[in-house]
């Protein structure tokens, strides 16, 4: 073996010890960051809540189609913590089921928006100023030159107003700004030694790019999905309060917002739920993301 | 004036920077002084706290920084207890300090011309200044730095200039605070080599001129040979040895010292970092004892590891910490 | 006249013109998209602006004025050229001209933005200022609960919130619409406040200041709190440079240090978030407009988007790209005013 290549080998092995030491300062970050542990209980509990819904919330039945006329417009009290509604269902359970519903929304659009995103980022950032560069991000510069807001309603509308489109018009409008963040980086990261150590040593480019550039910004990655997810939940319950996603009786916050709000102000205390769970939502994500960040930002 | 108390004396000064994780332990009982016309070296390698002495002094520590202990005199001036107003005047008016980067020193975003008739302003309160004044100070104060084309340069932005320009200015604007003291914190850092004893030939003659007293930190030992009267040698946050500057030069006493002249034999402007290899301390838990010790050729006693060396005068204004020197040895 | 040329070839040179060129094609390419989504999902165009009762003759002409039979590109040219003359279409839900709806609805919204931008600008620099010249203090302390709420609050609920305290419960301010009944305005910005102040109606004035206030704080609360602690972490590292320690160590006061020496160099960093959330407002100010009864451009936009209304649709979005695009060219303008570096470009 010669002796350039010995020490091209070397760079690359020094960059994959240094990955693990990064890796191991980043965990003990996280148990002594008071941010992160918050983010990741809040977060958690959320997560549980929504899975065991049924078994959590007092009144499962209340989600969808129940109507109970006597109990309408009920202020909270014990048996209802947030009131009932002009239906006659408690807030509560319509809230708990609500988080299930941004979660499985969020979960979908992630696992969308996330391989592509990264793949077509990836790609763009590696091969820099050649033409998978200029195709990709000018046709990202196409979503991202009107406000996200606008995009999402627009194709809802067009499309027709339901869950599953507006599911379709957040990550329409997510992904260019997704990928962009990755070329970004990528196309930061692209002239470090290990990669060009690693190019001379004849790797091929595809596995330069998970091998080798994808490990190095993942961290920074999915602090800023955690972070872009918080926005995707603000803009999706944005959809569904203009009437443009979700429709009643669909238990989903921003719905529900827009549903109580014609009782507002009388029957103040049916908007607090709904909010308030849109607020806790986003605010889960928003730790947990500021958490992630401390820790990966403290090299 | 040797009778009268000194200008500045720091007396038993301790500092702290404090970050989200860990605190730091940057000073650690540091006292000097510095007499009216005397020039005052301090030298030791990067990392030993010098930059952190001359900031507690005019008390402009970043916002991490703690002074935790000690007291800063100038002349009989409590600066760490006497009024804002009084600090304030004592910053525009007496002491001025040259900043270690030139390329940092300089507010990007400003001109020369904003940057300096702000300092000149306050620097001259009196009711019948304007403007114009304000601009034929600056040009004066640039064109005594050597600077050519002081108009061109006064208008320009910092990075339109080189660093040894934006040092001149920096020097300039120190002056204009540096009525009897001037702290000049290794203002030849980031300059190119050739220029480094240029400028600080400049500052050791506008020091002359004008008659201030210096403090001089410097890695070019061979100038602050030159240049001072007294030399303060740090390390680790301590003052090591204390000498007058022919005598510590001649026949250095800590074995710090010893280690810094051997390294650098010729004494001329060959910088100090380069031929002593530079452990980094652990400022978050500093070595026990002597912080010398684990470096120090005669450190394997226990006393070094266990009992921190009180300053011993060996003779008169010499002062040694090192056990060395103690009564025991 | 030298200097001025190289002004003018720094601003080239510095992408700000030629970015602009780039995001007014990319709005082209988005126009394009949005055409090609409206023109293959199901339903008939011509069918849909006349209703299910019209005669199916009319609707073949229909749909040959409108060029439906012709390809999808064709289409496109002859709608692309029509825009160029200023002409949307004609929307479903006011039987008018797209372009004179907009006309009719956008002002009531540009004036909500301006005078969020205000409040947010001002509100970002005084509380970003004050808790980033000081961190771990107590405002320092106030702000980061602040931000936090900001954040995890989106508009339309600061709007809810503002409007149950201010207008219902304690009652100082007006909840919905744009003056108070009895009060009229003549047309000529279709700025109210501006309108009032040209015909010397105070009375008006006022009022419509009143009315701005609750819509335009719900606005600015959730976007001035993020900006607000960007400014501050980039004042919490200013304040700690040489250069600003230099000055401080000349013995300026420090209010002059934070509000000039500081903030200069740390608003760089702010400014482009500002801009982004400034031009965004045309998007935001859609839920805040609904609960406030705002006749801006959502009664518009909401109506169509509801009613499918693909002209009165592809109108709102381009007039918000647009709107959107100029804002940022704006921004990147004001950004090289402000940082010398990006003017002269640094070696």
């Amino acid at each position: 073996m010669s002796n350039t290549s010995k020490d091209l080998i070397f760079v690359l092995k020094k960059e994959k010890e240094m990955k693990r030491e990064r890796l191991k300062r980043a965990w003990f970050r996280f148990k002594r960051s008071k941010l992160a542990l918050t983010g990741l209980i809040l977060f958690s509990a959320l997560l549980v809540m929504a899975v065991f819904a049924e078994s959590v919330t007092p009144y499962p039945k209340h989600a969808e189609t129940y109507v109970n006329f006597k109990m309408r417009f009920h202020p909270p009290d014990l048996n209802h913590l947030l009131g009932t509604d002009h239906l006659g269902r408690d807030i509560l359970t319509r809230v708990i089921f609500g988080f299930r519903l941004a979660f499985i929304m969020i979960g979908i659009v992630i696992s969308i928006v996330l391989p592509v995103g990264t793949v077509l980022g990836l790609v763009a950032g590696y091969y820099k100023g050649r033409w998978p560069d200029y195709a990709v991000m000018r046709f990202a510069d196409v979503f991202v030159s009107i406000p996200p807001l606008i995009l999402a309603l627009s194709i809802c509308a067009i499309l027709e107003p339901n869950i599953v489109n507006a599911m379709i018009a957040v990550t329409l409008m997510w992904w260019p700004w997704y990928t962009r963040m990755v070329y970004s980086m990528t196309s930061a990261i692209r002239d470090e030694p290990y990669v060009w150590a690693a190019r001379a040593l004849g790797v091929r480019d595809v596995s330069i790019m998970f091998k080798e550039i994808l490990p190095n910004i993942l961290g920074p990655v999915l602090t800023k999905a955690t972070l872009d997810a918080a926005w995707v939940i603000l803009i999706g319950s944005a959809i569904s309060f203009l009437g443009l996603g979700a429709q009643p009786p669909t238990p989903d916050l921003g719905t529900m917002v827009s549903e109580y709000m014609v009782y507002f102000p009388r029957y103040w205390w049916m908007i607090i739920g709904p909010t308030l769970g849109i607020a806790v939502l986003i605010m889960a994500f928003n730790l947990l993301g500021d958490g992630l960040r401390e820790v990966f930002a403290g090299e | 004036m040797q009778g009268a108390g000194p200008l500045l004396s720091v007396k038993n000064l301790y500092v702290k920077y404090k970050s989200y994780w860990y605190t730091y332990h940057v000073l650690d009982d540091v006292s000097i002084n510095v007499k009216l016309g005397e020039k005052v070296g301090l030298i030791g390698e990067s990392g030993a706290g010098k930059t952190t002495l001359l900031k507690s002094i005019l008390r402009v520590l970043p916002t991490q920084g703690k002074i935790t202990g000690g007291e800063i005199f100038y002349k009989d001036v409590d600066l760490l207890r006497c009024s804002k107003q009084r600090l304030l005047e004592i910053r525009r008016k007496n002491v001025g300090m040259i900043f270690q980067d030139p390329l940092a020193a300089l507010n990007p975003v400003f001109t020369v011309k904003d940057q300096m008739l702000e300092v000149l302003r306050y620097a001259n309160e009196r009711a019948d200044m304007n403007k114009s004044d304000l601009i034929n100070m600056a040009l004066d104060l640039l064109r005594d730095t050597l600077i050519p084309d002081p108009e061109r340069v006064l208008n320009s932005y910092p990075f339109q200039l080189s660093g040894g320009m934006r040092q001149r200015i920096v020097i300039a604007m120190a002056l204009a605070s540096a009525r009897e003291l001037l702290l000049a914190d290794e203002p030849t850092t980031n300059i190119d080599v050739t220029i480094q004893a240029q400028i600080l030939k400049l500052i050791g003659d506008l020091v002359e001129k004008k008659g201030l007293s210096m403090i001089l930190v410097s890695h070019a030992l061979g100038l602050v040979r030159k240049m001072t009267d007294r030399v303060y040698v740090m390390y680790g946050g301590n003052i090591a040895e204390e000498a007058p500057t022919s005598k510590l030069f001649n026949e250095p006493l800590h074995p710090y010292m010893q280690l810094l002249l051997k390294t650098a034999p010729k004494l001329v402007e060959s910088p100090l970092t380069e031929g002593i290899k530079s452990i980094p301390i652990d400022y978050r838990n500093p070595p026990t004892g002597c912080v010398f010790h684990p470096r120090c050729p005669y450190g394997d006693q226990e006393v070094c590891r266990k009992v921190k060396p009180p300053p011993i005068e060996v003779e008169k204004g010499r002062f040694v910490r090192c056990h060395l020197y103690g009564s025991g040895s | 006249m030298k200097s001025r040329f190289n002004v003018l070839k720094s601003v080239y040179e510095n992408t700000v013109f030629r970015r602009a060129v780039l995001s007014l094609l990319s709005l082209l390419g988005l126009s394009l998209i949005i055409f090609t989504l409206a023109r293959i999902v199901p339903g008939d165009p011509a069918r849909m602006a006349l209703g299910p009762r019209a005669p199916e003759e009319i609707v073949q002409k229909y749909r040959e004025m409108l060029h439906l039979n012709e390809p999808i590109y064709v289409q496109y040219y002859y709608w692309l050229t029509n825009l160029f003359q200023g002409k949307l279409g004609i929307s479903l839900t006011s039987f008018r001209e797209v372009s004179v709806d907009i006309a009719e609805f956008l002002p009531a919204t540009l004036e909500l933005m301006l005078f969020v931008a205000i409040i947010q600008i001002a509100g970002t620099l005084i509380l970003g200022t004050l808790s980033g010249s000081k961190p771990g203090s107590i405002l320092d302390g106030a702000l980061r609960v602040f931000t936090y709420v900001g954040i995890c609050v989106p508009a339309f609920v600061w709007g809810l919130i503002l409007q149950f305290i201010f207008s219902y419960v304690v009652g100082v301010f007006p909840a919905t619409e744009r003056l108070s009944p009895g009060i009229t305005v003549p047309r000529i910005t279709g700025l109210v406040t501006v309108d009032a102040l040209a015909t010397g109606n105070f009375r008006a004035f006022v009022d419509a200041l009143w009315h701005l206030i609750l819509p335009s704080l719900a606005l600015a609360l959730g976007a001035m709190a993020q900006e607000a602690r960007i400014l501050r972490s980039a004042m919490v590292e200013n304040i700690n440079k040489d250069y600003v320690l230099t000055l401080l160590s000349h013995g300026i006061p420090g209010y002059r240090i934070y509000f000039k020496y500081a903030l200069k160099p740390s608003v760089a960093s702010t400014i482009p978030v500002i801009g982004l959330d400034i031009a965004s407002l045309i998007a935001n100010a859609f839920m805040v407009e609904v609960i406030f009864n705002w006749p801006g451009i959502s009664k518009f936009g909401i109506t169509a988007m509801l009613k499918k209304d693909l002209n009165g649709i592809v109108g709102v979005v381009l007039m918000a790209g647009l709107i959107y695009t100029v804002t940022n060219v704006i921004v990147d303008l004001i950004l090289t005013i402000i940082d010398p570096r990006l003017r002269y470009g640094e070696k």
